[in-house]
């Protein structure tokens, strides 16, 4: 029997079935650690039917699959080993009665938090908890799709909205978006139809939905919740559900309904680890008290990310090196710009971008025709995708990014451990990591970026002074040694927590009568 | 007091900037949810707590987005004061053109679905051969084919179903994989099943001699080949190639045509291999085309299969509901062949003038079934804009919307069903004058009980409709149990009374008994839809 730490690890359309920068991550987290830890993956998909994308280590003992769409029955999905007998009981138990005693005056506290975020009176992670413990015995489908429910949130949402003045007069809601709610919510809580995991500590890689099991575990074994902040999902749910083509009411309760969670989550964690310190005012914000608060900066290979001479076909010429997938947030427009204002002062510079063109097709395409409207072909090259992107740093003189939005870039990092000093725009964790031995420019603004990389090429003492300085940086913080260490070092920490169970302190009625009524020691599954 | 003009001067060029911010903010977005919402989009068009500071006047972001908000909130609510509409549309029908127009397109699509039925028909009329019928039948062959192939509809009708459930569960996910491994599952399961029949009651055969072993041998290849035929049509239907279909059926009855024209090679072999024929050439279709999709889509084989179990809870209603309908359709043959004046020469002997009878009724519900194809897809369509038209406080408009949706749709059926049943009486009962030139003419209007049998079942497949209208927008609705309950009864009703009436008065008063099952069916499965339309929203909202 090992006595590693076990690792509950929660990921949300990411490891171990997409690539990304967190998949990324999580990865070399767990192939890092694979004498050390345990990991039990928690996988949250949008289908069921998804490939493995990494060879997994030997530090996976299991993987718990939910995919939040597209399955009849998801519970096969999450519970394969469970006979389907035992589902079918389950469903034949949870009669309208049942719905009705039990479940529906849960779920009317839960819809008055959910249309009063910012009030206090309930407490969301204890009506999470009492949605899990009402899953132990009785189906979750089949309770979510009962018809009392429907009218209550039918009412509910009639009632509540609109919840401010200022919204008089804004258009209702259709009986479309109201139906997409009430779908979202059994989408998105479907977590809580997932039974516990022998583990010793959670680890949820965004502060949203994953952070469901968490919070049960919390709730009613003490075992301690950790949280990694890449980004901060809650702004990121701002800007992408507000892109979105949704009605405003729809907008308001699917992010009212985020930051819900959002705060539970923060509540009931323990400790809060972002990638980076400079989002701490949205954290803070969304309820993190400072003390749980310490960033682990992400980190990379410093040996394989090293300083190499330049290669013969860039030698003699100014070069810009940028690795970034070619879509919006990258903000490759701007720096196509500054590669304009930038050969004004540098004929003969040369900017080449190394990233995926398919991420967003249209997009490429404007970028493209942008470089022929400027006439850059012999300026701006893009490279397409990469396999060794540790050869391409090595490349250029230095590094750009451009991006608008950020967390801490694992590009800029392998830049620096590269000794090539980085001109980025001020988004996320980039200052943090790159002053004082880089250039940090105001986002979409493409002459300071060309300024501050003209100013570079040229002044060589400058240039390898900074490039120098970015390379020890790296050595100092930003090592995967590090890292891993980091998360190794929390995780032996808090396997040694013995913390009380917060299910002995539960102030909800309709949450105290499920625990009276379910055994969960007999009952659960 | 320079100071003070340069400071009003910074103020109002502050102020300035926060409005062009709000104004940026009001094109690209609109209406905005909260404060927090607004310093996310700030952020992420690059500004900082230093540019909220240098150019803004204020203390950081969140500050910033404090004062953006308000602006932006208080503008927009202004101009819906000024252009103040209560936001509701009204909730029309369709223009008597668009209606006219959308029923030709999915009552000509329907009546697709129906040509292969439609030319057999033709095929036998013209050619007297089709793909398993001949006009030349005795009464002992017609037997042996008309049990193979109502087994055949039996058997398969649960698996036919299943079939069409999971290839359009996992065509919406663009999941072709799943699509295939599950129609091949089940397309196995159902040949499997035939073949189980057939071991079964020749078994029961052997011990209790009902019929000369080499009836049931043949019987039984044409049970197989039908019911693979059933199977293969249900895999195409549900990837909507109808074509494929009838080109298959057209294919095969050519080849059983020529081989009876140019060969000595019998009816049977012809049949068979016409069978043959035609279901090589939808399988190979159906294996191409999930091959061309396997291709070009996104899943592999290293994708997990679903567990089986979970596959018969999802489907066990729809399969039921699938052989329980067949069985409805063909249990007043069932009891009518079984009894008569003169007993029948084995338990189920074929009855001609009552068969004639049937096949001639069948012909208007080829017609009325492509009016409730129209209705279906036309609901389909419908439902989804008119639910994102409709906002939550016209909840009531919105469900008289569908009752009156669905009134019309009764309407159209009786009215389609009406004109049919009677232009069909009319055209084939008009070729009466030729009985005396034409011998199949004379044969076919021989016996009166052929004419009567034609209107009881033309009647019956009426109402049988209305029932499949009903069942098939709970089907829509994923909500098969009600529907089930109704065909159950139904089917009881149906065999209870053409027991009786076959029994008690006439032989050929087994059709009474479709009669009643199917008015049983429409009127358990009307009540239901009462609730249905009353509660259109729940009904929608719970189909996941």
């Amino acid at each position: 029997m090992s006595s590693n730490p076990k690792v509950l690890f929660q990921t949300e359309a990411s490891y171990p079935y997409e690539g990304g920068g967190v998949a990324t991550w999580a990865h070399i987290l767990c192939s890092e650690l694979a004498d050390d830890i345990d990991f039990h993956i928690f996988a949250i998909t949008g289908q069921p039917n998804v490939d493995l994308k990494y060879d997994l280590p030997r530090s996976i003992k299991e993987i718990t699959h939910v995919p939040l769409w597209g399955a009849e029955q998801p519970v096969d999905y999450y519970e394969p080993e469970r006979p389907f007998s035992d589902i079918v009981s389950a469903k034949l138990r949870t009669t309208d009665r049942v719905v009705q005693t039990y479940f529906e005056p849960l779920f009317r506290d839960f819809l008055d938090a959910l249309f009063r975020p910012e009030s206090s009176e309930h407490n969301f992670g204890e009506l999470i908890y009492g949605f899990w413990l009402y899953c132990r015995y009785y189906d979750y489908k089949v309770t979510m799709q009962n018809r009392r429910l429907w009218e209550i949130f039918r009412e509910q949402i009639y009632n509540r909205y609109p919840t401010d003045k200022l919204d008089l007069y804004m258009k209702e809601m259709s009986l479309r978006d109201v139906t997409f709610a009430m779908r979202w919510l059994y989408h998105f809580l479907m977590p809580v139809d997932v039974g516990l995991s022998d583990v010793d500590i959670t680890h949820a890689t965004l502060s949203g939905f994953p952070g469901i099991p968490s919070i049960v575990q919390r709730y009613h074994k003490g075992t301690p919740f950790i949280i990694t902040d890449h980004g901060v999902w809650m702004r990121e749910q701002y800007i992408n559900v507000h892109n979105a083509e949704f009605e405003y009411y729809s907008k308001k309760f699917l992010l009212d309904l985020s930051y819900c969670m959002v705060r539970a989550v923060y509540e009931n964690s323990d400790h809060i680890l972002p990638v980076t310190r400079i989002h701490e005012p949205w954290e803070k914000r969304m309820g993190a008290t400072p003390e749980k608060i310490e960033a682990i900066y992400n980190g990379i290979d410093s040996e394989t990310f090293s300083p190499q001479p330049k290669p013969p076909k860039t030698q003699d010429i100014p070069t810009v090196v940028a690795v970034a997938q070619v879509f919006p947030l990258k903000d490759i427009e701007t720096m196509i710009r500054s590669c304009d204002y930038a050969r004004r002062e540098i004929p003969d510079i040369q900017y080449r971008v190394y990233g995926s063109l398919d991420v967003n097709p249209e997009y490429a395409k404007r970028c493209q025709n942008l470089v022929k409207e400027l006439e850059l072909e012999d300026h701006f090259i893009f490279g397409g995708f990469h396999e060794n992107p540790s050869e391409v740093y090595n490349e250029g003189d230095l590094t750009i990014l451009s991006s608008i939005s950020e967390g801490v870039p694992y590009t800029i990092l392998e830049s620096m451990s590269c000794a090539r000093p980085v001109v980025a725009t001020d988004v996320g964790g980039v200052r943090e990591a790159i002053e004082g031995c880089g250039v940090i420019c105001k986002p979409a603004d493409p002459e300071d970026l060309a300024k501050g990389v003209v100013e570079l090429l040229k002044d060589d003492q400058k240039r390898i002074e900074l490039g120098r300085k970015s390379r020890e940086r790296v050595l100092l913080h930003y090592t995967r040694e590090k890292t891993v260490t980091n998360y190794k070092e929390t995780y032996h920490k808090w396997q040694e927590k013995d913390l009380q169970p917060a299910c002995y302190e539960i102030d909800n009625d309709s949450v105290n009568r499920i625990q009276q009524h379910i055994d969960p020691v007999n009952d659960a599954r | 007091m320079m100071h003070a003009d340069h400071d009003n001067l910074t103020y109002e060029l502050e102020r300035e900037r926060i409005d062009q911010l709000v104004d940026d903010l009001e094109e690209s977005v609109g209406d905005v949810v909260n404060r927090e919402a607004v310093a996310a989009m700030l952020e992420s068009r690059g500004v900082r707590d230093i540019d909220a500071q240098k150019e803004y006047g204020c203390n950081d972001i969140f500050d910033l987005a404090d004062a953006v908000f308000k602006k932006l909130k208080h503008r927009r609510l202004r101009q819906r004061i000024e252009g103040r509409s209560n936001g509701k549309g009204k909730l029309r029908a369709q223009s008597v053109i668009k209606r006219v127009l959308t029923f030709l397109k999915y009552y000509g699509y329907g009546l697709l679905f129906t040509m292969p039925l439609f030319s057999q028909i033709i095929a036998i009329l013209f050619f007297e051969y089709s793909l398993w019928a001949w006009l030349d039948f005795n009464e002992a062959q017609a037997t042996i084919v008309a049990m193979g192939t109502i087994s055949a509809f039996i058997i398969t009708g649960g698996f036919s179903l299943a079939i069409g459930r999971e290839i359009s569960h996992y065509k919406s996910l663009d999941n072709y994989y799943l699509a295939s491994y599950m129609s091949r599952y089940l397309f196995i399961a159902g040949i499997l099943a035939l073949f189980g029949f057939w071991f079964l009651i020749y078994t029961v055969n052997a011990m209790i001699p009902f019929y000369p072993h080499q009836m049931l041998g043949i019987g039984g290849i044409y049970m197989v080949l039908i019911g693979i035929w059933l199977l293969a049509s249900a895999v195409l239907y549900a990837l909507r190639q109808h074509l494929t279909i009838l080109i298959s059926v057209l294919i095969g009855t050519v080849v059983v045509i020529l081989l009876m024209n140019t060969t000595l090679i019998g009816i049977y072999w012809a049949h068979w291999i016409g069978l043959s024929t035609a279901n090589l050439l939808m399988i190979g279709y159906s294996f191409l085309f999930f091959r061309i999709k396997f291709r070009s889509g996104q899943f592999t084989e290293d994708q997990k299969k679903p567990r089986l179990e979970a596959k018969y809870y999802n489907n066990y209603r729809y399969f039921m509901y699938g052989m329980l309908y067949f069985l409805f359709l063909f249990s007043d043959r069932l009891l009518a062949w079984s009894t008569g004046e003169t007993p029948p020469a084995y338990i189920i002997w074929f009855d001609t003038p009552y068969e004639l009878g049937m096949d001639w009724a069948l012909i208007s519900l080829v017609l009325i079934i492509a009016s409730v194809e129209y209705s279906i897809n036309n609901f389909s369509k419908l439902l989804f804009p008119i639910e994102q038209k409709a906002v939550l406080s016209q909840l009531a408009e919105f469900r008289n919307y569908f009752k009156n949706y669905y009134a019309r749709q009764l309407s159209i059926l009786f009215a389609v069903g009406m004109i049919s049943i009677v232009l069909n009486y009319i055209l084939v009962s008009s070729l009466e004058v030729y009985q005396h030139q034409i011998e199949e003419i004379r044969q076919f209007f021989a016996s009166p009980i052929t004419t009567e049998v034609f209107w009881y079942g033309s009647v019956s497949y009426l109402f049988m409709s209305i029932g499949l209208l009903n069942a098939l927008f709970f089907f829509t609705l994923g909500r098969p149990r009600n529907i089930l309950y109704s065909l159950i009864i139904a089917t009881v009703v149906n065999i209870l009374v053409g027991f009786i009436c076959s029994r008690m008065i006439a032989y050929q008063y087994a059709v009474v008994g479709l009669l009643a099952g199917s008015v049983t069916f429409a009127a358990i499965t009307s009540y239901f839809m009462r609730d249905c339309l009353h509660n259109l929203d729940y009904y929608f909202y719970s189909s996941y």
